[in-house]
């Protein structure tokens, strides 16, 4: 199968007051289509970073980052992102904020619009404001706003980090059911351990600033998986002897 | 009908339905006891000769004139001058400061071109300019809807300009991602985040256009409110003035309460504190 992303960055880094901070350090790695990969690293590690230039919102970095082998110039449609706030426009109601990520405005979008609201369990808040949204329900927006264009790519950066757990929980199961139906090959960003084990067909470890790839692990078992299950115990305490070492 | 109060709870009960009358008469009595003391004390200066009567009008006498001025239009006209100079002076000024608030801040070449013009004349007063005003637009409403323009272009440059480039950048960066072009970035991204900024900016260049309206009618001008005052007090005639003086006083809070309501309705995403405070 035909790889949707191939990162190949040799290193990256920042001038800061005068220093050079090095963020990131030979990372290397592939995303088959169809694919759910998540990046799991300590806060501050340059996962964000990373993020970014897969976007195209910074292309000042040595390597190459390329999309179904075109290489990453600039930012695309072919790439979706939830950020880690939903950082939904205040003055646009629900679906004007959803139907704001299309190209432009065309009657034909409107039913899929519709379908996506329904989907994601808004119907009857199309016409709320952001702000009398609750912190699951505003990411729920941001996802689907994500989603409106079909992405080749869908990128998460640490989407759930604000929510409180059982929210949390509740979202996870969400963005299983949208990944099962749209199979959109999806690069996630976290620190979270379970969140990770829950997840990914594959977790690639990062290490602390500057990240390099420790080490990369593929989660067999089936969805939907059972948190509390040996297997899932299992791959916990193997990742966090990892972190601890 | 004992039987039915019985069994129906009716949802104020006769003590509750006095509590809220008399929550009512104190809440009337909290907004009229500043006026009306006010008024009270007027009339028993003027009355007890506290203040020079032949100079200046009891309510009672402001009121009769009132009525009067009214039924032979005088008042009506001079008003309608007045509003005429004022709204297309503020509205000139509002549309302009915004456009070059806009252009000056959200782009760079805008910035360079037209922000130190405008910001060396920004703290020239604009009623330093009524002199040069009058010799360019005459005495007539020309020179004043200039001079209005002008005192409501520098608010509204100024609020447009600061709430472009303070704009949340996180939400920049999503039109970027989301591949918007700069005029959709402005349109729907920048222009409604400075929208508070600016009508907040708006109710001030309105005080202000009052202001200037009233000084360039009293320094040179033969109609409007403002001319009316200046007119009356020259023949001496204190009611006259009083009456001139309160339509204004009406009128500025009426244009006031216009664009307070147009804020309510450009900004009812915002939860403000005003909201929790109406409960």
């Amino acid at each position: 199968m035909a790889n949707s992303l191939e990162v190949d960055v040799s290193s990256k880094h920042f001038n800061v007051n005068g220093g050079v901070l090095r963020v990131l350090d030979h990372i290397s790695f592939q995303l088959a289509s169809g694919e759910f990969v998540v990046l799991l690293g300590p806060s501050g590690c340059g996962k964000t970073t990373l993020i970014r230039m897969v976007l195209g919102l910074d292309t000042q970095y040595e390597g190459e980052i390329r999309i179904g082998h075109k290489k990453v110039l600039g930012t695309g449609l072919d790439r979706a992102i939830v950020f880690q706030e939903p950082r939904l426009i205040p003055w646009k109601s629900v679906r004007k904020n959803i139907e704001f990520a299309l190209p432009k405005h065309d009657p034909q979008h409107s039913s899929h619009v519709d379908d996506l609201i329904n989907f994601i369990g808004l119907q009857g808040f199309e016409d709320a404001w952001p702000n009398q949204l609750s912190g699951g329900m505003a990411q729920r927006v941001a996802l689907a706003r994500a989603l409106v264009n079909l992405p080749d790519l869908l990128l998460l950066d640490e989407p759930f980090g604000a929510l409180d757990s059982l929210t949390k929980i509740a979202m996870q199961a969400e963005l299983l059911r949208i990944f099962e139906r749209e199979g959109t090959t999806t690069l996630m960003i976290t620190h979270d351990i379970d969140e990770a084990i829950f997840l990914a067909d594959r977790i690639i470890v990062l290490s602390a600033r500057p990240a390099s790839i420790r080490t990369e692990i593929r989660i067999p078992f089936a969805h939907p998986r059972d948190r509390t299950s040996q297997d899932f115990q299992r791959v916990r305490s193997e990742l966090m002897r990892i972190f601890h070492a | 009908m004992a039987s039915t109060n019985k069994c129906i709870r009716v949802p104020l009960s006769p003590e509750n339905r006095v509590a809220g009358t008399r929550k009512h008469l104190q809440i009337a009595l909290q907004y009229a006891i500043v006026p009306l003391t006010l008024l009270l004390l007027w009339e028993a200066a003027v009355r007890f000769g506290w203040v020079p009567n032949s100079l200046i009008a009891s309510p009672s006498q402001v009121a009769i004139r009132l009525m009067k001025m009214l039924g032979n239009l005088s008042l009506e006209k001079n008003a309608l001058v007045s509003l005429k100079r004022l709204s297309v002076g503020f509205a000139l000024g509002t549309a302009t400061g915004i456009a070059a608030g806009v252009l000056v801040g959200a782009s760079r070449i805008g910035a360079r071109m037209l922000e130190p013009t405008i910001l060396t004349l920004l703290p020239i007063p604009p009623i330093a300019w009524i002199p040069l005003l009058i010799i360019l637009f005459g005495i007539g409403d020309a020179s004043k809807i200039a001079l209005i323009s002008l005192g409501s272009f520098c608010t509204l440059f100024f609020s447009t300009t600061y709430g472009i480039r303070t704009a949340d950048r996180n939400l920049v960066e999503l039109a970027q991602v989301l591949d918007k072009d700069r005029r959709i970035l402005v349109l729907e991204i920048l222009l409604p985040g400075a929208i508070p900024n600016i009508l907040s900016s708006m109710r001030v260049a309105l005080a202000l256009s009052w202001t200037l309206l009233i000084c360039s009618e009293v320094i040179a001008s033969s109609s409007g409110l403002g001319w009316l005052i200046w007119d009356a007090r020259n023949f001496s005639r204190a009611d006259d003035m009083i009456v001139g003086m309160i339509a204004v006083g009406i009128l500025g809070k009426a244009s006031d309460w216009l664009l307070d309501l147009l804020e309510r309705r450009l900004t009812r995403w915002r939860v403000a504190y005003r909201e929790l405070q109406n409960g």
